[in-house]
């Protein structure tokens, strides 16, 4: 297992390395010189020359690069124009409601998700199969900022069961004022993330059940029930593990359109702003700390795969 | 010698003949790919008709009919400039159909070009997968929307934002497919009659990839207008009087308790886009699948 | 006939597809004796391994197969046996050995898990009893260092090991029956006979029947006692080994036989080869069924069905002209 997980970081590093180059030089696509777009059309040159100069513009793209790249590592992730404090109280901020939004979402999407997506695959080509399968892939079709509207639309408007927007923390009005707030986001964003998860739980556990250790396990006189629940499950996990990290993943980024929706102050929020103030600092911040969140994601992915599966664990 | 040549290409084009007539008649027995294309090929039709189908100049602003809901006038009402919404929904879908035509075409000959040379070379492989893996680590709205505040919001910089999201799935799949055909004995053969690579690549490799990367282009298409949707309805997509189904959706937003028409029209027409694509891709799908003959 | 372990009366097995319904198998009957190994022999596609399977009903009664004749074990009818207390038969009055142990053990769990997991359904037994026995059914398959393998994951055993671990895996409970479905196709050759040795000798210290699927002759020649051919669903030969091999009276047993290469005689003559392919089950020929590939076909062939006829103690064949053919000739 230890020989397992120092492999699987190694592999971490050109990854990072890929990432941090692909962040840095996004800056520098803008057309002519960045601090020129950062101020904007109404810029004197003075003013662009100071900026410039301060953000370091004027140094060889690779000593911008190793210099950035070193902060990074010191915890300096730059400065932003417009909001007061260090960037990583920033990010800190901003973080905690698209986590909560990403963590309700999961739990809806795979509350929904995994037994459908295995009925589906019992029932297979009958009925409820069939429904399920439709519904899936209407699911897959809508975009989520659709499904957030029509419930704001229904639920809210016509309805006037729920708020159709804002943000307030536990800390401050308590749970239950606070998953009323979240109940409409959660739900749009975990509704089209279950449609995705119901084909891959599907698809997997239709592998496993057709599987000749499936039939090997009936031919033992293994009772139905224990047949599914031990030799199916073990196996399924595997997949199911990697459809809720991958939705996870998705999640975090797609929050980015529900929170302009239903206005939560989360991180899509935070990127929206910067990207209309130009607040070029903040954005790549976020790419940053986004980007490397999935990657450990992923890191935790394949380490639980080697804790369920000994095919991986023993380096196969 | 000579002439064998000519008879093995002979019966070689009469077995891909036979193969073509084979796969049309499974297409047309897969409702699910003939109910999506019909779909795709109609929003296309609109597209590229949009001019002659919408009744009104979807930029024609007639204050006094501002928020008129759906009627005789207005078919699908109008938004809070008096603009005609079924004009601009129809003009929308020409945006849409160009983003995501682009973003398909371009993903698919670039993700191509990169998976098939970095399976042919391993070198490459290194170099070029990586950087994959790299872009594929961030999030891709994340990308599209911080590539798209870097270049500007123009309908160009939307697809060759969005390509730059798209192409690396697209390489990943190519290359996994590239070499399992890499494998085959007859490439082994080929190599050892001299052939030059680049012909190996792309005489004898690419063909037999092409069903892969056209399901993939299928959902990149698909995808690509959900984003472009998102984009644009976040206000970083395609530039404002410009109709596109993400921009008349951004403006219904802010009318959501007296225009609903402005949320239902264009929110029906991206589903109905998405949805035929990925019909059509599953239908692709198990069509090129050869598992499910 | 107190020996009789199994008697299968005419079986047919009909799987229900887009296609319509097919019969894979199609009214078949054979029996086994106590300690005696039948050779079940035929092409790919002749209906074999469903055959076996069926006898188990391993295949999905709900969605996708439908199950008629009888299956007697003991004198009792298991097609007539509710879900849960053919549980009990399956496993521990029959096992079976699947072809490809690679795919047929559970990867995630270990080899230990997989061997004690019917003793703990079908005896009973406490963790700690179960993990002694089934590390002396290790060593009695003939695997080295029992304990060690015994916490060991499929994956890590070669192809002959696993392929012990799964007649350990069957032969846990005493079964009565053995059904081995091609266990050794995937093998290399010393490892197949080592494989086949340990089954045989297990046939005779255990007093078990056994099935043995195979399209390997040579393999019947050296461990069967009594042969049943297939073709497309249909039994079409049936007689003791001997009898097989020196008189076979259907032109396909015939067939079969000719195909073997042989070391000795004259090695002019070519290989003979049978005509054609196996059709596929939903292009089943009317009349006799290996009219289409039969070099003795005649009209009677195309227009009736032979049936399977008894033309001595032990011989039984389904064809018309069983009185003119005389080894092959």
């Amino acid at each position: 297992m230890r020989k397992y997980i120092i492999k699987r970081l190694l592999t971490l590093i050109p990854v990072l390395f890929v990432v941090s180059i692909a962040i840095f030089l996004l800056i520098h696509l803008t057309p002519g010189n960045p601090a020129a777009a950062m101020l904007g059309d109404l810029a004197t040159p003075e003013a662009i020359a100071r900026l410039s100069e301060s953000l370091g513009f004027n140094d060889p793209l690779p000593v911008q690069y190793f210099r950035w790249l070193s902060g990074v590592f010191r915890g300096n992730l730059g400065t932003s124009l417009f909001i007061k404090g260090s960037m990583i109280q920033i990010l800190r901020n901003h973080l905690v409601p698209t986590l909560q939004l990403t963590s309700y979402s999961i739990l809806i999407a795979t509350l929904i998700a995994v037994p459908l997506g295995i009925l589906a695959a019992v029932k297979r080509g009958r009925m409820p199969d069939q429904v399920i399968s439709m519904f899936s892939i209407v699911g897959i079709s809508l975009p989520s900022f659709l499904l957030g509207l029509g419930l704001i639309l229904l639920l809210s408007v016509k309805l006037g069961l729920l708020p159709s927007s804002g943000y307030h923390p536990i800390s401050e009005v308590g749970w239950a004022t606070h998953l009323r707030y979240m109940a409409m986001p959660s739900i749009a964003l975990g509704s089209i993330e279950a449609a995705l998860m119901i084909r891959m739980t599907r698809s997997s556990m239709l592998e496993i059940l057709g599987s000749d250790y499936i039939r090997m396990a009936k031919a033992k006189g293994v009772p139905r029930f224990k047949i599914f629940m031990k030799h199916a499950l073990r196996n399924a996990l595997i997949g199911i593990v990697t459809v809720v990290g991958l939705a996870f993943m998705s999640l975090l980024a797609g929050a980015t359109v529900t929170e302009s929706i239903f206005n939560i102050p989360g991180i899509g929020k935070l990127t929206l702003n910067s990207v209309m103030r130009r607040d070029y600092q903040v954005i790549q911040a976020v790419v940053l700390m986004v980007s490397l969140t999935n990657v450990l994601i992923t890191l935790i992915i394949d380490l639980i795969y080697g804790l369920i599966d000994p095919r991986v664990r023993l380096g196969q | 010698m000579e002439l064998q040549m000519e008879q093995m290409n002979e019966i070689k084009r009469a077995l891909q003949r036979e193969q073509r007539q084979l796969m049309l008649r499974k297409f047309f027995r897969n409702k699910l790919a003939v109910i999506g294309s019909s779909i795709v090929l109609t929003l296309v039709l609109v597209a590229i008709f949009a001019d002659v189908i919408a009744p009104q100049d979807p930029l024609d602003m007639v204050v006094r009919d501002r928020l008129t809901p759906p009627g005789s006038k207005y078919l699908f009402g109008a938004d809070t400039f008096g603009r005609d919404v079924l004009s601009r929904v129809i003009h929308g879908a020409r945006v849409s159909m160009l983003v995501g035509t682009c973003v398909g075409l371009s993903s698919m000959v670039f993700g191509m070009l990169i998976g098939l040379y970095a399976c042919y070379y391993s070198f490459l492989d290194n170099v070029l997968m990586r950087i994959c893996d790299g872009l594929s680590a961030i999030p891709s709205t994340l990308l599209a929307i911080a590539l798209m505040a870097v270049l500007g919001s123009t309908a160009t910089n939307v697809i060759v934002a969005m390509s730059i999201v798209y192409v690396p799935r697209m390489a990943r799949v190519s290359r996994a497919a590239a070499m399992v055909v890499k494998e085959q004995t007859y490439i082994e053969a080929m190599r050892a009659t001299g052939a030059s690579d680049s012909r190996i690549i792309w005489r004898h490799i690419a063909p037999n990839i092409l069903s892969p990367v056209i399901v993939q282009a299928s959902y990149n298409f698909a995808n690509s207008i959900i984003t472009e949707a998102a984009l644009s309805f976040l206000g970083v997509g395609i530039p404002v009087p410009q109709p596109s189904w993400g921009n008349i959706l951004n403006e219904g937003k802010s009318v959501i308790t007296t225009g609903w028409w402005l949320i239902v029209f264009p929110g029906a027409a991206t589903a109905l886009a998405v949805l035929g694509l990925n019909i059509l891709g599953d239908g692709l799908r198990d069509m090129l699948d050869p598992h499910t003959n | 006939m107190s020996t009789r372990i199994l008697e299968v009366r005419n079986l047919v097995t009909s799987f229900k597809t887009d296609r319509g319904i097919m019969k894979a198998v199609d009214g078949v009957s054979f029996h086994v004796e106590k300690g005696e190994i039948l050779g079940l022999v035929g092409e790919s596609g002749c209906g074999k391994s469903v055959t076996s399977q069926s006898i188990m009903r391993l295949y999905d009664e709900k969605n996708l197969v439908r199950y008629e004749g009888e299956v007697l074990l003991e004198g009792r009818n298991l097609m007539k046996l509710p879900e849960h207390e053919m549980q009990h038969i399956c496993g521990k009055e029959i096992a079976i050995v699947f072809q490809d142990s690679l795919s047929s053990l559970n990867p995630v769990f270990t080899c230990g898990d997989q061997i004690m997991e019917a003793l703990i359904i079908h005896q009973g037994m406490s963790k700690k009893e179960a993990k002694e026995r089934a590390i002396e059914m290790l060593r009695l398959v003939g695997i080295p260092s029992p304990e060690k393998r015994f916490n060991q994951y499929p994956h890590e055993l070669s192809g002959g090991m696993r392929q012990r671990v799964m007649i350990a895996c069957a032969l846990s409970c005493q079964p009565k029956l053995l059904i081995a479905d091609e266990p050794t196709t995937a093998l290399d050759v010393t490892i197949q006979a080592q494989i086949m040795e340990l089954i045989v000798e297990l046939n005779r210290k255990l007093q078990m029947g056994v099935i043995l699927i195979t399209h390997d002759l040579a393999v019947v020649a050296e461990t069967c006692n009594r042969v049943a051919v297939m073709y497309l669903g249909q039994i079409v030969e049936e007689a003791d080994v001997n009898t097989i091999f020196d008189n076979p009276r259907h032109p396909y047993t015939m067939g079969l036989l000719q195909s073997i290469p042989r070391l000795e005689g004259e090695r002019a003559r070519r290989l003979h080869v049978i005509q054609g392919t196996v059709p596929l089950l939903n292009q089943i020929p009317k009349g006799c069924r290996f009219r289409p590939r039969c070099p003795y076909a005649a009209d009677i062939c195309q227009s009736e069905m032979p049936e399977l006829r008894q033309i001595s103690d032990t011989q039984f064949v389904r064809c018309w002209h069983v009185e003119h053919i005389h080894n092959g000739r």
